[in-house]
């Protein structure tokens, strides 16, 4: 049995212990808002944050964070209205969709600790694929969520 | 489009040292599609894909938006190409299984990247999608060319040396004439094989002929 809080909800979950905890999240929770991509957390379609950190959850054993606060897309707000899904909306991010939600809370994490980031500390902190290519407008994206943070201060 | 493209793209612009810009244009599923790409190789001889400048006429668009997504996209798809995917073999089975092995694209790879249509409308409305991957390879071996005169002929770049080249000043004019060279030496054992086939052929006609008879 394995405690997390969830977008604010408790769930008691009986899977093996090492159950990564993206299938916990979709297939005992039914959260099925963060994907599946590569399964070797090389591509980051299955970010969710686990204590505010950003974490490649197809790689996590569910009992290696037994008691965790966890976050996934469905979480992130109330009403899609955090800077980073405002500025995916403005500059139109996404094609398919399939990485975008790992997209959104990689870059939701990492303008935490770079409210004002470079294009280089973009380069080197944001390593999600994206196969549809729209890697212009997440860095347009990106700059536009940092600016909407500083003017909601 | 030619003419939005060169004049977006900033061609003729010179370029620093090291630095270069290639330009690449296709026809295909009914749209004409050009690219621009500025490049820079270190003096480590790191390749970077700096900007890409893209123009392209598919007649008409509904959604100018999702036209310039699209070819964007596609860029960027054959971008992977270029710089590192590669499919080998090895004992019957291909080595590659997953993105640990087969890399692509990624934020820091990515050039900054803006799309111009130069729309002439008539009764084409053209492909956006596999065009933007068709060109960037030539785009970009072009922008190396004029970088540091080295022609690269082979994909992906990874397993190419970029380093050993001559100065562009000097290199370019030689290496044009050595490309022209092997071309032409390309075009006659081509031509030579066809006369050897062709003869072969009458041969064999003639040897049909005379067993009939």
């Amino acid at each position: 049995m394995v405690t997390l809080r969830v977008n604010g909800t408790t769930h008691r979950v009986d899977v093996e212990d090492d159950t990564p905890l993206l299938w916990v999240l979709r297939d005992e929770i039914g959260l099925t808002g963060t994907k599946y991509g590569c399964g070797i957390a090389a591509c980051g379609a299955c970010t969710v944050h686990v204590n505010g950190q950003p974490l490649r959850s197809c790689r996590v054993p569910v009992s290696l964070i037994d008691g965790a606060d966890v976050t996934t897309i469905e979480g992130l707000s109330a009403d899609s209205t955090h800077p980073v899904q405002q500025a995916w909306l403005a500059e139109q991010v996404p094609q398919c969709g399939y990485c975008q939600s790992g997209q959104i809370m990689a870059v939701a994490a990492f303008l935490k600790n770079h409210p004002d980031p470079t294009d280089a500390d973009i380069d080197a902190n944001l390593t999600n694929i994206c196969r549809c290519g729209t890697y212009e407008r997440l860095r347009r994206g990106i700059h536009r969520a940092a600016a909407l943070m500083k003017s909601r201060g | 489009m030619l003419d939005t493209l060169a004049e977006k793209g900033d061609w003729g612009k010179p370029m620093p040292a090291g630095k270069g810009r290639g330009l690449a244009i296709h026809e295909s599923y009914d749209s004409i599609v050009g690219m621009i790409a500025e490049v820079a190789v270190s003096p480590k001889s790191e390749l970077k894909v700096e900007r890409v400048v893209i123009a392209a006429d598919c007649g008409h668009t509904v959604n100018p938006r999702t036209v310039a997504m699209q070819l964007e996209g596609g860029m960027i798809y054959g971008l992977s190409a270029v710089l590192f995917s590669e499919i080998t073999i090895r004992n019957g089975s291909v080595e590659q299984g997953n993105f640990d092995t087969y890399p692509v694209v990624r934020l820091k790879d990515a050039p900054k990247t803006e799309v111009h249509l130069a729309l002439t409308g008539g009764a084409k409305w053209g492909g956006v999608g596999e065009p933007g991957a068709a060109i960037i390879p030539a785009a970009v071996t072009n922008a190396i060319f004029a970088a540091i005169g080295k022609r690269i002929r082979s994909l992906p770049i990874k397993n190419q040396n970029l380093s050993g080249a001559a100065k562009r000043s000097e290199a370019i004019p030689g290496s044009w004439l050595a490309d022209l060279q092997s071309q032409r030496r390309h075009c006659e054992r081509s031509e030579a094989i066809q006369e050897q086939r062709d003869g072969l052929l009458r041969r064999l006609r003639l040897l049909a002929m005379t067993t009939r008879e």
